[in-house]
């Protein structure tokens, strides 16, 4: 079992936030297609996009994941992409968001 | 504006990312009314149908992008003082630039942090509050609460034009109150003020339509101002406001025959041409309300200008 990651969100954001993970496990598979397609503009934007909402939603780490993404993405760095995705699905795997 | 029930002012998201929506939804719908666009075409849609108070507007977007909904708003008059603020990633100095000279007031930066997007959203707010009561202020006349010489001068303005593209008949009332000197002099400047007063509102009243504007012109003097109007409609119209006058009872001991205050009407109308003026309209239905008075007041006398006064509509449908 690993160790949990702990988020804290503000309370107000509690209706909103199972759909925010929702998405963040469906862009995992985003990313992967992705990948797979060798699509370097379709990853560059998801990582924008994260990187635009993560800390947002008290999940800092996210947005720092996004930006590496689209940093990657621009230099076609699949290697890097490959890395990062795991490092999202990782987190995503281990949240636990508590809300204050 | 009342002070009864104050409106939420309403605020516009535009983002093509449903997470970064559901956020600032989140942070602002407990202050605000907000409303969502999840793409350009969608948001200026919506600018159209109902004016915010605000717009966020994300830059990177598919399709329009914010800068193009930016210029679009900006360019329609109906929204092109609704103020814009552009949301986007933070180390983007040249998008900043490139968002302020599209005409935007401001940045936010993702990610949004609530007490910022909170804190800017309610600069801009208040002032547009502030922009709109002072507009108010300065259309408005403050004894009688109705529009005010300014108001009614921008208004005939661009009624006229709008009348002039549209080939349709403009009509004005010039309404003068009936011995108005001697009621001061007898009753004291409280009571005209009072008089003007209970005459503007009871005036403001026989108003049927939105294009319709009623306004203070001189000290005792005031215009109606009846777009798409003909003279003979014109004519029905002051005849009205001159019996809503009579119906306020106002007592007026000095007055020639009828004892109450009364109203002179002087009406003219026509269909704008290249070749009238405005001015001519406004000297017509002065020199009417001058054969108003003549004629021994309380009464309306009218007079088209030109040969054009248009015709009364068929009914419609």
């Amino acid at each position: 079992m690993k160790d949990p990651i702990i988020a804290r969100c503000s309370k107000d954001l509690e209706p909103i936030i199972p759909r925010y993970l929702a998405r963040r496990r469906e862009e995992i598979a985003s990313l992967r297609a992705g990948l797979d397609a060798g699509d370097y503009q379709a990853l560059r934007i998801i990582g924008h996009s994260l990187k635009g909402s993560g800390g947002g939603y008290g999940m800092p780490a996210l947005s720092d994941i996004g930006a590496r993404i689209e940093k990657a993405a621009i230099a076609a760095d699949a290697a890097a992409i490959e890395s990062l995705l795991a490092e999202h699905a990782d987190y995503v795997e281990r949240l636990q968001v508590v809300f204050v | 504006m009342t002070d009864a029930e104050p409106q939420r002012s309403r605020i516009l998201v535009v983002d093509d990312d449903p997470s970064i929506v559901d956020l600032l939804e989140a942070f602002l719908q407990h202050e605000y009314h907000v409303s969502v666009a999840t793409h350009g075409e969608q948001a200026i849609d919506l600018c159209r149908r109902q004016l915010p108070d605000l717009v966020l507007l994300d830059v990177m977007m598919p399709g329009l992008d914010g800068y193009e909904v930016c210029r679009r708003l900006k360019s329609d008059p109906a929204t092109r003082d609704v103020p814009i603020i552009f949301v986007t990633a933070r180390d983007e100095v040249d998008e900043e630039i490139r968002g302020l000279e599209a005409g935007a007031v401001d940045f936010l930066s993702k990610p949004v942090h609530r007490a910022i997007v909170l804190a800017r959203v309610r600069t801009h707010i208040v002032l547009r509050q502030q922009a709109a009561k002072l507009r108010d202020m300065a259309m408005t006349d403050i004894l009688t609460g109705v529009a005010n010489r300014r108001c009614v001068e921008e208004r005939l303005d661009s009624e006229w034009r709008r009348c002039r593209r549209n080939q349709v008949p403009i009509a004005v009332i010039m309404i003068d109150i009936d011995h108005f000197k001697l009621y001061n002099d007898a009753y004291g400047h409280q009571a005209g003020d009072n008089c003007l007063q209970h005459i503007a509102a009871a005036l403001k009243k026989c108003l049927r339509r939105p294009g319709d504007l009623l306004g203070r012109y001189g000290g005792e003097e005031f215009l109606c101002l009846l777009p798409e109007t003909t003279l003979d409609r014109a004519v029905e119209r002051a005849d009205e406001l001159g019996r809503a006058v009579m119906a306020l009872n106002i007592v007026h001991a000095h007055a020639a025959d009828e004892r109450v205050v009364t109203i002179s009407r002087g009406v003219s109308a026509t269909v704008p041409t290249g070749e009238t003026e405005l001015a001519d309209l406004l000297e017509v239905a002065d020199a009417m309300l001058y054969d108003a008075k003549r004629g021994g007041r309380n009464r309306t006398t009218a007079c088209p200008l030109g040969l054009n006064a248009g015709q009364d509509a068929p009914p419609k449908n």
